[in-house]
């Protein structure tokens, strides 16, 4: 049972990403999902949902997001609140590519999720070609090191739109 | 550029009279498809599919199971819209599911006779007295051959004139009332008119979608007893034929969207029974496969 005093908790840990209504809401969302009644969803539980199983992403955000507990798990689905600054979006995005959590996307990480995207219809030789020739045109090399401020500048005037809607009844 | 293969339904019981789910599968791709020349912001902009993702995990949970026959005596307020079809032979009735008492709202206005799964217990007890009486077709989803038996006994029911006009749910099983699945095909394929039925319950009422791995059917029964009147639409909506050219399954899918629209669900590929099992690594290859094209053929564009 979620406590007025536990929603409030979650909400200053979300940055208020999230209204009260909603995370009631992603409570009984997330009840739903840990079946065990762990206090966690496991990787299981979430390739349990058909639509995050088939998503071509959705290894890497097993790894972002197994474990989590509720607090947390708000805390990770606030880049998808319209409240959500595009700063905070971008560096979502960012923390998607760096596997490693050491604030760096590589070459590799960058080619990783490529080829979670595009799967075998791609070769893999024309992938790394792509890819060096994009890098090429926006004045990176294959040894580029991005760092989350590259990411806001490549990414800061796209448009970008990631927005989920939580339901409330 | 390849050209996607002929890909094959599981050649489980379950899927024999299942549609296709590649035949339904949006023929785009989720992952965004960039125009114009390729540059480096498109090919790390993933917000879309990341956007899919967190999507499936805030969303409510699709298909339960089974649901059961439900009797008690209960305030109901109905609405029904559109004019009922006048009965004639060669006529099916198909509706979305949300519980069982689809049925009885469905009931009071028209004796249907309905095809259902057969319960153990007492439910089965309920099921053979009470609806004996206006005429059902049984099934038993475990039995192998019974889906001929099945296919047989309902082309004859709807050729006989006597009978009661046939009402039947083609998603086979219940689903949370924000959403249609697939409906299976078997419904569209007896060279009947089919008169498509939505209903929709009002949630600010009653929720009387019956999640079964949580609640038992006695507490379900018990919840919806003593909880405000049910409150829901059910609109009677024009009755269609098979289109010359279309196929049975086109067919289904016509009807499932004009219920869907009708009723303000969503519809969504999958079939009733995906959650016992993965969905096949094909779905995710279908959005693969187009993401990948689009970046090859913008490639081409200097």
């Amino acid at each position: 049972m979620l406590t007025q005093y536990d929603i409030e908790e979650v909400q200053q840990h979300c940055n208020h990403a999230f209204s009260q209504q909603e995370i009631v809401s992603l409570y009984e969302r997330f009840c739903q999902l840990d079946r065990n009644n762990g206090g966690f969803i496991s990787a299981e539980e979430f390739l349990s949902v058909p639509e995050f199983a088939v998503n071509p992403l959705s290894q890497r955000l097993l790894r972002m997001v197994d474990g989590l507990n509720f607090k947390e798990f708000v805390a990770f689905l606030s880049a998808f609140s319209p409240h959500a600054t595009l700063h905070q979006k971008i560096e979502f995005i960012f923390k998607v590519y760096d596997s490693d959590g050491n604030g760096k996307v590589t070459f590799t990480d960058m080619l990783d999720v490529l080829r979670d995207l595009t799967g075998t219809f791609i070769s893999e030789k024309q992938r790394e070609q792509v890819l060096t020739d994009v890098l090429d045109e926006a004045g990176y090399t294959k040894d580029s090191l991005m760092i989350l401020s590259d990411f806001v500048k490549i990414l800061g005037n796209s448009g970008l739109k990631i927005e989920v809607e939580v339901p409330v009844d | 550029m390849r050209s996607p293969g002929q890909l094959k339904s599981s050649s489980s019981e379950l899927d024999l009279d299942g549609p296709n789910i590649e035949d339904y599968l949006p023929s785009g791709s989720s992952i965004q498809e960039p125009l114009g020349k390729l540059r480096l912001r498109d090919l790390l902009d993933i917000s879309p599919t990341l956007t899919e993702a967190a999507g499936a995990i805030v969303d409510r949970c699709l298909v339960e199971l089974i649901c059961s026959f439900f009797v008690a005596s209960w305030t109901g307020v109905v609405k029904y819209h559109g004019p009922r079809p006048s009965m004639r032979p060669k006529q099916v009735f198909v509706a979305n599911h949300t519980s069982m008492i689809d049925f009885i709202i469905l009931e009071q206005m028209t004796a249907f006779a309905v095809i259902m799964q057969k319960h153990p217990g007492w439910v089965g007890l309920l099921q053979s007295t009470i609806l004996e009486s206006v005429g059902c077709i049984w099934f038993n989803r475990s039995e192998a051959k019974d889906r001929e038996i099945v296919a047989r006994k309902l082309r004859d029911h709807v050729q006989g004139t006597d009978n009661n006009p046939l009402l039947i749910f083609p998603e086979g099983t219940c689903v949370n009332n924000h959403y249609t699945v697939m409906f299976k095909k078997g419904a569209f394929e007896l060279g009947c008119t089919v008169c498509p039925v939505a209903i929709k319950y009002n949630k600010i009422f009653v929720d009387a979608f019956w999640n079964s791995r949580k609640q038992s059917f006695t507490m379900h029964l018990l919840q919806l007893m003593t909880s405000w009147a049910v409150v829901c639409d059910v609109w009677y909506l024009e009755p269609q034929t098979l289109r010359p050219g279309e196929t049975a399954i086109e067919f289904a899918e016509r009807v499932r969207d004009i219920i869907s629209v009708r009723a303000g669900l969503k519809k969504v590929p999958w079939d009733g029974y995906l959650k016992y099992s993965r969905p096949s690594p094909k779905h995710r290859e279908r959005k693969q496969q187009s993401f990948a094209e689009s970046v090859l053929r913008r490639l081409d564009e200097k």
